[in-house]
């Protein structure tokens, strides 16, 4: 590898590739298919999660002198519910790991953080893993509409930013029940998901596409997500100077506003400016203008946006910019050395434990970054202060050693510019030569400034 | 590899805990604690702190959540801050009511800016006021002020030095071999600074197996920060979760408002007699619309409450719900006819009470420390 395959390597995927060879030109030609495996086992467990919870609400009205009727039933859909998360985790941890398409696995890894979930209850965290096998990674390489719809209309993510009990006030069913519509998925779809903060929006466009919104949710029954009328808002809404539906609810009213948001000047400036700071780093104005104009004159095609990306001069420039975020360098940690695929085995250490394996899910769990769990839809920052932080490194150092010992044995020497290539710091060097172990030794290369920047 | 007590003891034994880390264990300037509760997510103030005298409160909550101990008929403390009525009692508790920042936009992360930040116009310097307190205070130790995050916190980001540490911080593998990461990262302008933190981290890993509450969560968050404040940090912040109450917000705002009373009620019992020199401010961006949506929650607001507690506060405005005219409910009264109209700056009261911690004088509160704030009057809060 030269110099700018390293560089390469290090931007747009987890460092040096398994087989001496990344070209992420080559993978915008194979982008991935729709993965039909997954959906039938999201659409599984969300027909699990509705029956066991009607389960335990009978179990607890037929046993109503017996209040551990709906404990038990409790306890076990928690066990299965986590069993569930850890084989996601390990999953995408492993798929990231053993994947030669390094930039594919980081542009889902950046597409799942932009439409971020932060799974805090049972459903979640049942359903977020499958989220980004099912919406995110077969829609990142079409247009940004498609991508911005699947996201949106997933069960994840109906769930995530309340959508689901969402209903307009004048509807059918809003008149029956006395219900309506809260402002949550609305707001946050224009502020993080499109235009952006500035993007040209108010209250009053919030509340309108609020109600546009309504009428979409998950179906329990069938566990897709659905549109029925007499949940939606009737009625014309003006957002941002358009006007969007009318008197018969239907479903085309929602897709209408993705259209405009997905069209809207603001989203292509949003959107093209987020991807050259995560892959390129701050301040790349020329980079950033390209970026937008192409998300413009394509509108919205992402391949070609990539395309822009993977080719600007000022993406071939001295890496340095940026911090790897806690995934990245994980991935990156696991793929720098031969593993015994033993190491690597999900299971469970207690016959009532839910499974796990120290490098992937005890990682994910114990870095500052949960997959899938940001602490706000704002998602993970691309800030590298940020990741700069002492509480950030500390993690790092503190699954270094569980990483390296099961590293295949190297000379730390050749390891370290195997690894790092051009950007091996003479000081690292010299460190690791004066290292009491080799175990230390390894660690320090995973613990030195340019293995943890991109 | 080497515990904590043989760790500790060779340091001692060899001069080198504070030449290795740059921690010494000099005196602080002052003998006050100040502990910042970052509330993220915009807390229903109408709900924690119900304004159960305002006539059109009932109207606006016809299913208002139970309660629990009130103040002058007029409010009534949420159910799930009853751990917090003794302390209300002895005056160690109070609540600063319908207060803000000038945000009006009712975004989380810009609301949290201003808050954190605490400048009066939209800026994007990344230093946080507590920083520059530190700075103001002449702190020059890392362990003065701490970040408790597994993250890092903007309220307290800058160039003043500061311990971020997290209770995710087991790393016995490297005690033994600090040199060579000290080795690594010398001269490095961003990882040697990091280094400086993480070593002070090992050193309170080393003693986190006695602390009353190991391992993760609010609780251990707590046991960590009481700690540290009993030695030789004055400032630390963290901050709780779970606040965005659009939907189901009768179950939901229950478990957050737990965890606020578990944690200063925790801070109190931990802090033992430290707790008299002590005072928590806990805030959160913004509050929520006066009325519930459709979903049985609220969406984004603008006025909140703040709460403040502490030892310090029994001899000032302690076990008060304090307010400068309280706003009202009717529609008219309301901001846009939604939110809870502010009537003050919560960063007010804020740099009020630095004033009285520190000595802050009112120019530096305006131009250092909240920048273009207009800190008015005097108020006297402990």
């Amino acid at each position: 590898m030269n110099d700018a395959d390293y560089i390469k390597a290090f931007r747009f995927g987890f460092g040096i590739p398994l087989n001496g060879k990344f070209d992420p030109m080559v993978e915008l030609e194979i982008s991935p298919k729709a993965n039909s495996e997954a959906e039938g086992e999201l659409v599984g467990r969300i027909i699990y999660l509705g029956e066991q919870n009607a389960m335990a609400k009978e179990a607890k009205m037929a046993n109503a002198d017996n209040p551990d009727a709906k404990k038990t039933k409790n306890k076990e859909l928690n066990k299965q519910v986590k069993t569930y998360h850890a084989q996601d985790v390990h999953n995408a941890v492993m798929a990231a790991v053993t994947s030669d398409q390094m930039f594919t696995n980081r542009l889902q890894a950046f597409w799942a953080n932009h439409f971020a979930l932060g799974a805090t209850n049972r459903f979640l965290k049942a359903t977020a893993g499958l989220y980004e096998a099912t919406t995110i990674r077969p829609n990142m390489f079409g247009s940004f509409y498609d991508l911005l719809v699947n996201a949106e209309l997933s069960t994840a993510m109906v769930y995530y930013l309340n959508l689901q009990n969402s209903i307009g006030p004048n509807s059918k069913s809003g008149n029956r029940n006395k219900k309506g519509f809260n402002e949550n998925l609305g707001r946050e779809i224009l502020e993080l998901h499109t235009v952006g903060v500035d993007g040209g929006y108010n209250q009053d466009d919030i509340v309108a596409f609020s109600k546009i919104l309504t009428g979409w949710h998950v179906e329990k029954d069938s566990g897709q997500v659905v549109f029925t009328p007499g949940r939606a808002e009737p009625g014309t809404k003006f957002m941002m100077g358009k006007s969007f539906g009318g008197a018969k609810p239907q479903e085309q009213e929602a897709k209408d506003a993705f259209r405009f948001l997905a069209d809207h000047p603001s989203t292509a400036r949003f959107i093209t400016h987020k991807l050259a700071v995560h892959f390129v780093g701050p301040n790349n104005p020329e980079l950033e203008k390209a970026l937008e104009s192409e998300f413009k004159s394509s509108k919205g095609n992402l391949t070609a946006v990539y395309k822009v990306l993977l080719t600007h001069p000022a993406s071939a420039a001295p890496l340095g910019k940026n911090m790897r975020n806690d995934f990245v360098f994980l991935v990156s940690a696991l793929r720098a050395n031969k593993i015994d695929p033993k190491a690597f085995e999900l299971k469970s250490r207690e016959e009532d434990k839910p499974p796990n394996n120290p490098l992937t899910v005890g990682s994910m769990e114990n870095l500052t970054q949960k997959l899938w769990a940001a602490p706000s839809p704002k998602g993970w920052s691309d800030d590298s202060n940020f990741w700069l932080s002492p509480s950030v490194i500390g993690a790092r150092l503190i699954r270094i050693p569980i990483i390296v010992t099961h590293f295949e044995d190297e000379e730390p020497a050749i390891f370290a510019a195997r690894v790092l290539g051009p950007n091996l710091r003479p000081q690292t060097l010299s460190t690791i030569k004066l290292a009491s172990s080799r175990q230390l030794a390894l660690g320090l290369v995973l613990a030195s400034p340019e293995f943890n920047r991109s | 590899m080497m515990n904590r007590r043989n760790f500790l003891h060779a340091v001692a034994a060899a001069g080198a805990y504070s030449s290795m880390s740059g921690i010494t264990f000099a005196a602080a300037n002052s003998d006050k604690r100040l502990i910042v509760i970052i509330q993220r997510g915009g807390m229903d103030s109408l709900d924690a702190v119900q304004p159960i005298g305002d006539p059109d409160f009932a109207t606006l909550r016809p299913m208002g959540s139970a309660k629990s101990f009130t103040v002058d008929n007029y409010f009534a403390f949420h159910e799930a801050l009853t751990p917090l009525k003794p302390l209300f009692e002895a005056r160690e508790l109070s609540v600063i009511h319908s207060v803000s920042t000038p945000y009006r936009n009712r975004s989380h992360f810009e609301a949290q800016d201003y808050l954190e930040r605490g400048a009066d116009a939209h800026d994007t310097t990344d230093t946080g006021w507590v920083n520059r307190l530190i700075t103001l205070m002449g702190g020059t130790k890392i362990n003065f002020a701490a970040d408790v995050s597994s993250g890092s916190q903007l309220v307290m980001r800058g160039p003043a030095p500061y311990l971020n540490i997290s209770t995710n911080n087991d790393l016995g593998f490297w005690s033994d071999s600090t040199q060579f990461l000290e080795m690594l990262y010398k001269g490095e302008k961003d990882f040697a600074p990091v280094m400086a933190g993480v070593e002070a981290n090992m050193q309170q890993s080393m003693m986190a197996e006695d602390d009353q509450h190991p391992g993760k969560g609010i609780n251990a968050t707590c046991s960590l920060t009481a700690r540290m404040l009993k030695e030789e940090c004055r400032i630390a912040s963290f901050s709780i979760y779970g606040w965005d109450t659009h939907d189901n917000q009768q179950n939901r705002l229950g478990k957050s408002l737990d965890a606020l009373s578990e944690a200063i009620t925790q801070l109190k019992q931990e802090l033992g007699p430290v707790w008299a020199n002590t005072l928590v401010i806990a805030a959160s961006e913004f509050g929520r619309t006066a009325r519930f949506n459709g979903t049985g929650g609220t969406d984004h607001g603008t006025a909140g409450a703040a709460f403040l507690a502490g030892g310090l506060l029994a001899s000032g405005q302690g076990g008060k719900v304090i307010n400068k005219k309280w706003p009202g409910l009717s529609d008219d009264k309301l901001l846009e006819a939604r939110d809870l109209m502010p009537t003050d700056d919560v960063r007010r009261y804020m740099g009020w009470a630095l004033a009285d911690l520190y000595g802050i004088s009112p120019g530096d509160l305006s131009s250092k420390i909240f920048p273009g704030v207009d800190v008015g009057t005097r108020i006297k809060l402990i």
